[in-house]
């Protein structure tokens, strides 16, 4: 220890070194680039104001009210709309059919999504034997573009063949 | 914790600005930034090289020193808890991107580099820019640790307490660094300038 300065001087040496780094001390940041720091600083640390302690535990009522008539209002509909409780009926008891079931005189299509060409069957019920057609055998009449689904094409108009579309498998 | 002001009753302490810091006060801040935003400018220049790095780790160290005040517990100053921190965010920085390499003497102009070398009266011959460079250039030759304690100690001008407090150091320690440091410097200085 007896090779360093006591600590409770300041070593004449090390102060004179001291002393030439403090007169060369690097140049002071322009007022423009410290309030650009400070800026940031603040808004780090700064949030918005907070409410006062005061409207604190007001503001805590409010809220566990306002919970309240939430939940109750959810569960007042709930009640009101949920149908009564059925007994479960045993198998044997069990309509054959439990859908009811449209007949096709029943159901107006007043528009299809393209989305969901290959879904409906158009034309006559399916009665007989489903047969595949292969790409060759397909004419196609004509092609018209179409602004929302680009090129659609038009097949077979006058067939009387019921015709299902498949959609193109996605890329 | 400081009382930087007690000789002055108008001017609030250091206590007084971070009570009304933590309570939000705007103008709290903006008076501690301050009153301290060019000891750690300082710090961060001299273990950094440039002022752009050095700006940025002001920035940190400010952010950190007030946003975990609960760690400063009032055995230091405020000054010494917040220059111990931007001159931590100063060297993390200073790994993370390197301090930049100062000129070196022999890059500069035939004539200057002469004179550095040979001058009748150095402190005079030399510009105040070509001497703050070999100030740099001095300090590069420290070791990361021993540059912070002397440059807390030389340009914040903490005592050897303070120092040791600001490092987490032992006050034997501190000693020890800046006794290795001075000779460091002086070695280079004498060897650049021929003092």
């Amino acid at each position: 220890m007896n090779a360093f300065p006591p600590p409770s001087d300041r070593d004449d040496d090390l102060e004179q070194l001291a002393e030439v780094f403090r007169r060369h001390a690097p140049a002071e940041p322009s007022p423009a680039q410290w309030q650009r720091v400070q800026l940031a600083v603040s808004r780090a640390l700064l949030r918005p104001a907070a409410p006062t302690p005061g409207f604190r535990p007001l503001l805590g009522m409010m809220a566990a009210l306002l919970l309240l008539a939430v939940g109750g209002i959810t569960w007042w509909t709930f009640v009101r709309t949920s149908p009564p409780p059925q007994a479960l009926l045993p198998p044997e008891q069990l309509p054959s059919e439990p859908f009811a079931v449209a007949q096709a005189a029943d159901i107006t299509i007043h528009a299809v999504d393209i989305a969901d060409a290959d879904r409906i069957v158009l034309g006559r019920f399916l009665l007989g034997k489903l047969e595949f057609a292969r790409a060759g055998e397909i004419e196609v009449v004509e092609t018209r573009p179409d602004p929302a689904e680009g090129w659609t094409p038009t097949m077979a108009p006058q067939s009387a063949m019921p015709l299902i579309v498949a959609s193109a498998q996605e890329p | 914790m400081s009382q930087s002001s007690q000789s002055d009753p108008t001017i609030a302490t250091d206590d007084q600005l971070l009570a009304r810091f933590t309570q939000g006060d705007r103008l709290a801040l903006e008076e501690i930034f301050r009153r301290y935003r060019q000891a750690a400018f300082r710090v961060a220049y001299r273990l950094l090289g440039n002022e752009a790095d050095a700006l940025d780790a002001v920035q940190e160290g400010f952010i950190k020193a007030l946003s975990h005040l609960q760690g400063f517990q009032g055995r230091s100053s405020f000054k010494t808890w917040l220059l111990r921190v931007v001159s931590n965010a100063a060297l993390d920085l200073g790994r993370s991107r390197g301090r930049r390499e100062a000129v070196r003497l022999d890059a500069l102009p035939g004539a200057l580099h002469q004179q550095l070398l040979c001058p009748e009266d150095p402190h005079q011959a030399l510009h105040r820019e070509e001497l703050s460079q070999l100030l740099t250039e001095a300090l590069d030759t420290l070791s990361p640790i021993q540059r912070q304690t002397f440059v807390l100690y030389a340009d914040a001008q903490l005592s050897y307490r303070e120092v040791a407090e600001a490092t987490g150091a032992s006050l034997g320690t501190v000693m020890s660094r800046l006794y290795y440091a001075r000779q460091k410097l002086r070695a280079y200085l004498i060897q650049r300038t021929a003092l």
